[in-house]
Parts: structure tokens; C-alpha cells; sequence
């Protein structure tokens, strides 16, 4: 006991340790596996490691695979950009609207987005499969003469459900940058005559750019990587990287490819996750550069221009 | 004038968006009690024979005892590795601190296939067998990080002076631990359990990959899906959905009333 009141890194190993072993082994050691598996081969129904770049060399010269990639990452930047669309405004409106009660309006967004995975492929299969909800409106309203088997399975019923639940992971970064957003600023603005357009472009944007880019990375993230909606709401078209990679496995084809496509999954989602800290470092340097501008011109006292680009 | 559509354009708008956000969680309430088993147009609701198929429905029930002890068995472990990790992020500075937390938020930032799949290499290479266990595997792995973010901010917020002036008066950590730490941070660390559990009872995209024979709820929910829509899939849903809603209600309450205050 003394001896670890006396020790200070005895203390830090003992509250750490468990975590870091669990850690080393369940999510460090797991990706050294799908490197060291992704240059092995299948022989045989066998692995053998033969420290090969033939399976990288399989997917980036195979259009199956080259094709899917493009198909991910494109539908990935579609959703990322609906997610963020849809968001912001939402998240403008309770901070800047919502006069009483925004807690009820943000607790019963979240609500909404708690809808978990397969609840929400279920809810959109009722509201747009041929007999669903939004036919029998359309029919019912005369625009359509006879329902539609055209709204599901296809490219946009898997954007639609991607978009829907890569906004819960869009909409509260979006929604935490734009609470701390002082109002008295955007009211400042207004008085010296601003319109309500340049108040948001001018005023929130620049205070806000960095969660915004967390949303939209996280947004992005969940559609590359989402590997349901393409089977349960989409086409055969419609399958993305993720789908191959799962289909390697879950059929026993070829491991090594698969953990290949991991691997390259990785490096594609963490140079995504890069770019938030990127944007804020170009947000200081600019901000650091208007400051200057302004020092000539009109004086913006410095807590209020760079507190909040820097958060 | 202009002003005036300008408002009734934003309401639209607004109102547009929630629609968006609600209307598959609706149907999804909504048809649980339709009577007839087809979904179709219009809605029938009126019957809550679905809820008692549920309850009769060997797979779905054995599904959820699979979750529910998965979900138990991950948030200790995730609470028993999160908590002490996260009291250490706290209270000391040591060498490879960021990275140490970095790769504890890996899997809550990376998409869960890639959970799934790394873990499973591991799985193949060395042999080992798929089961309930590997399943508790991926799921603690993730919930360390609910843990850990929790903690942090539940030890952003209250005075540690408390600590320090329990040691002052001659109590050793332990005591400090039990006395004074434990109490201010019980009612976070349960929330953050209920969390865990809402979580761990719908994770999909890592399950599918490392689950055995015993297949937990989401998987019988998902090879139903593969075939047609029940309303039997709806009723358990809308009964998830509902526990949940409580879990996050009481998580709120107990959990983030300290980043609601912020």
C-alpha cells in the first residue's frame, strides 16, 4: 500500500492497465491481424502468409472493386452533404427561433434519431415499399394513378436511409458549435445592418465551420461504411465496398481480399477523420488574418472574432 | 408581407424536416397494431395480437435473452475497464496519454464493419470459436468508449477540491475513492450503463461478424428482413424502442444533467 501511495506510475498502471490490455488486444492487435491477414493468401481453403500485395493489387485493378469504391465514396459525399443540409437549418431553428423550451425540441430530435438501424430500414420499407404509406397518399391525393413499386430498392431509398441516420451523428455536432454561438454577436450584426442571409454567412459560418465538418465526416463515415442499407433497401447495384468486404467473409470466399478491403477501408476513414483538424487550423490562420484586416478597419475585439473559430 | 412568407416558408421547412425525422418510427409504432398482417394502405390499427406473437415466437424471445445477457456482461466489463481508465485520464499526466485515449475512441469512430471485420481476422487466424463470448468481445470493446466519454465529463464538472481536502484529513484513496468520488459520480455511471445497454441491444454491423449459433435480437430481426415484413418485427421494435427511450430519458436525467447545466 505504501509503496503505491508512494508511486505515482504505480498508481496510473493500476487505474489504466486493465483498459490498455483490453485495448492492446481488441483494437490494436485486431488491425495488425487484417494488415498481416490482407498479405496473406488462400491456398487450398488454407491461409498461407506470404507477406503478398496481390490482394491490393486484386482490388485496385478489378473494376468490381474499383467500382465500388467510387460508388461509396460518391454516395458517402451525397450523404454527408444531405446530412449536413438537413441539419443545419434544424439546428439554426432551435438555437435561434426557439425562444422557450429548446431542450424539448433537442430532446425530441434525438428521440427521432434513436431509431436504431433496423427500425429505421423498417419504418422506410412501410413508407415507401409499393403498398406503403407515401403511395397510398399519392394515390389517394390523385397524383398517382396506381402505386409505385419505383420508391424502394434502388439508389435513393439507401441514400434516403443513410442520410436519416447519419443525421444523428450530424445534427449534435452542428447543434453543440451553434449553442455556443453568443447571440449577441448576430444581434450586433442586425443592428449594424445586416441582413439576416449576411448575418449567418458572415457572423455563424465562420463560428461554426468546424463542427460542421465533424458532422459531415461523421455523416460520410457512417454511409462508407454502411454495409445493410444497400442489401435491405437497395439494389444489386447499389452494393458499396463495405458489401464485398462482408461478402468475402460471410460467404467463405477469399479472407485475404477482404481484409484487404478492410485495411483500405481503414485508410480512407481516417484520412476523413483528418479533416476536421485541418479546418480548424486554416479557420485560426484566417481568422488570425482578418483580425489584422479589421485592426486597419473597424476594431473586433478579439475574444469575440477568435474564441470562437478556434472552438 | 415579405417577412411574414419568409416565416411561414421556415416553418415549412422545419416542419418538412421533423416529418422526415419522425415518420419511420411512427409507421413503425403504427403498424405493430395493425390487424391485418399485410401493411398495407390505409393502416388498420386496433390489435394487439402482434405484441402476444412476439412473446410466442421462440427465436425472437430466445434473441432477446441473448441480447439482454450480452448487453449485462458488456456494460460490467466496459464499466470495470472504462471507469478506473477514465479516473486515471483525469487525475494524472503520463506518456502516450493522447494516444492511449485515441485508440479507446477507435471503435466508437470507426464504422462498425471494420469492428467487425478486424476482430474476426483475429477470430480465424488463431481458431477460435464464434459464440455469445466473441459477441460480448465487440460489444465492451465499443461501450469503453461511452464509459470513458462519460467520465470525462462528468469529471470535467464537479470540485475536486473535495478530494483533495479528504486527503488532507488523512483518508487514503481508496477511502477518498469510496467516500467522496463514488458518490458525486454513481448517478453518471449509471446513466452511462443504460446507454451501454440501449446500445448493445440494437448494434447490428458488428454482431453480424463475430456471432455464433446464438444469435442475438438484431440478428433474428435481420434474417427476418432478409425474407418479408412481420408485424411481429414492428411489435418487438416498437417494445425496444420504447425501453430505450426510457434508458436515454433516465441516462438524461442522471447522466448529462451535468452537460445540459454547461
Amino acid at each position: 500500500m505504501t509503496l503505491i501511495r508512494k508511486h505515482r506510475w504505480l498508481q496510473v498502471l493500476i487505474l489504466i492497465a486493465p483498459a490498455a490490455i483490453w485495448g492492446a488486444f481488441f483494437i490494436v492487435f485486431p488491425v495488425f491481424e487484417a494488415v498481416k491477414m490482407s498479405l496473406s493468401q488462400m491456398q487450398y481453403y488454407h491461409l498461407v502468409s506470404n507477406w503478398t500485395l496481390e490482394n491490393f493489387h486484386t482490388i485496385f485493378s478489378n473494376s468490381l472493386y474499383t467500382d465500388a469504391i467510387e460508388r461509396s465514396v460518391t454516395r458517402g459525399l451525397i450523404v454527408a452533404v444531405l446530412a449536413v443540409s438537413l441539419s443545419l437549418p434544424l439546428a439554426h431553428f432551435i438555437s435561434f427561433r426557439v425562444k422557450r423550451r429548446q431542450f424539448v425540441w433537442f430532446g425530441a430530435v434525438v428521440v427521432a434519431l434513436w431509431l436504431g438501424y433496423l427500425l429505421c430500414i423498417v419504418g422506410w420499407r412501410l413508407l415507401l415499399g409499393r403498398d406503403g404509406v407515401i403511395n397510398g397518399i399519392l394515390t389517394g391525393i390523385g397524383v398517382l394513378k396506381h402505386p409505385t413499386g419505383g420508391l424502394v430498392f434502388n439508389e435513393v431509398a439507401v441514400i434516403i436511409v443513410q442520410t436519416h441516420l447519419a443525421m444523428s451523428f450530424s445534427f449534435i455536432p452542428i447543434f453543440v458549435v451553434m449553442q455556443r454561438v453568443p447571440h449577441r454577436l448576430m444581434h450586433a450584426a442586425a443592428d449594424l445592418g445586416a441582413s439576416r442571409w449576411r448575418q449567418i454567412i458572415e457572423v455563424e459560418m465562420p463560428l461554426i465551420g468546424v463542427g460542421v465538418t465533424i458532422g459531415a465526416v461523421f455523416a460520410f463515415v457512417l454511409s462508407f461504411g454502411d454495409y445493410l442499407a444497400p442489401t435491405l433497401v437497395g439494389d444489386p447495384g447499389s452494393l458499396g465496398i463495405a458489401n464485398l468486404a462482408a461478402g468475402e467473409f460471410e460467404h467463405g470466399l477469399d479472407w485475404p481480399v477482404g481484409a484487404a478491403i478492410g485495411v483500405v477501408m481503414i485508410v480512407v476513414v481516417l484520412l476523413a477523420l483528418m479533416l476536421p483538424p485541418l479546418v480548424a487550423v486554416i479557420y485560426k490562420q484566417m481568422s488570425r488574418l482578418r483580425m489584422g484586416r479589421n485592426v486597419q478597419g473597424v476594431a473586433v475585439p478579439a475574444t469575440l472574432s477568435g474564441d470562437g473559430a478556434a472552438g | 408581407m415579405r417577412a411574414r412568407l419568409s416565416s411561414v416558408g421556415v416553418w415549412v421547412g422545419i416542419a418538412a424536416i421533423m416529418i422526415f425525422l419522425f415518420a419511420p418510427a411512427i409507421v413503425v409504432a403504427l403498424y405493430s397494431f395493425n390487424k391485418s398482417s399485410l401493411m398495407g394502405w390505409p393502416p388498420d390499427p386496433g390489435t394487439l395480437s402482434w405484441y402476444g406473437k412476439v412473446f410466442a415466437n421462440t427465436a425472437m424471445m430466445e434473441g432477446l435473452k441473448n441480447s439482454a445477457f450480452v448487453a449485462v456482461v458488456s456494460v460490467v466489463i466496459a464499466i470495470a475497464l472504462g471507469l478506473p481508465a477514465g479516473l486515471g485520464i483525469d487525475r494524472y499526466d503520463f506518456w502516450g496519454k493522447t494516444t492511449f485515449q485515441r485508440i479507446l475512441m477507435l471503435p466508437f469512430v470507426l464504422p462498425g464493419v471494420i469492428g467487425g471485420l478486424t476482430l474476426l481476422t483475429v477470430i480465424l487466424d488463431f481458431q477460435f470459436e464464434l459464440s455469445l463470448k466473441t459477441v460480448i468481445v465487440a460489444h465492451a470493446t465499443m461501450l469503453i468508449a461511452v464509459v470513458v466519454i462519460q467520465m470525462a465529463v462528468v469529471m470535467a464538472r464537479w470540485d475536486h477540491s473535495l478530494e483533495e481536502a479528504a486527503g488532507d484529513l488523512g483518508a487514503n484513496e481508496i477511502r477518498t475513492f469510496i467516500h467522496v468520488t463514488w458518490p458525486n459520480i454513481k448517478a453518471a455511471i449509471f446513466g452511462a450503463a443504460l446507454l451501454g445497454v440501449a446500445v448493445s441491444l440494437e448494434e447490428t454491423a458488428r454482431t453480424t461478424f463475430v456471432v455464433g449459433e446464438k444469435d442475438t435480437l438484431p440478428i433474428v430481426v435481420l434474417s427476418g428482413l432478409r425474407r418479408t415484413l412481420t408485424p411481429e418485427i414492428n411489435a418487438i421494435g416498437t417494445l425496444v424502442l420504447v425501453f430505450s427511450l426510457v434508458a436515454i430519458g433516465f441516462w438524461s436525467k442522471f447522466g448529462a444533467a451535468d452537460l445540459a447545466r454547461s
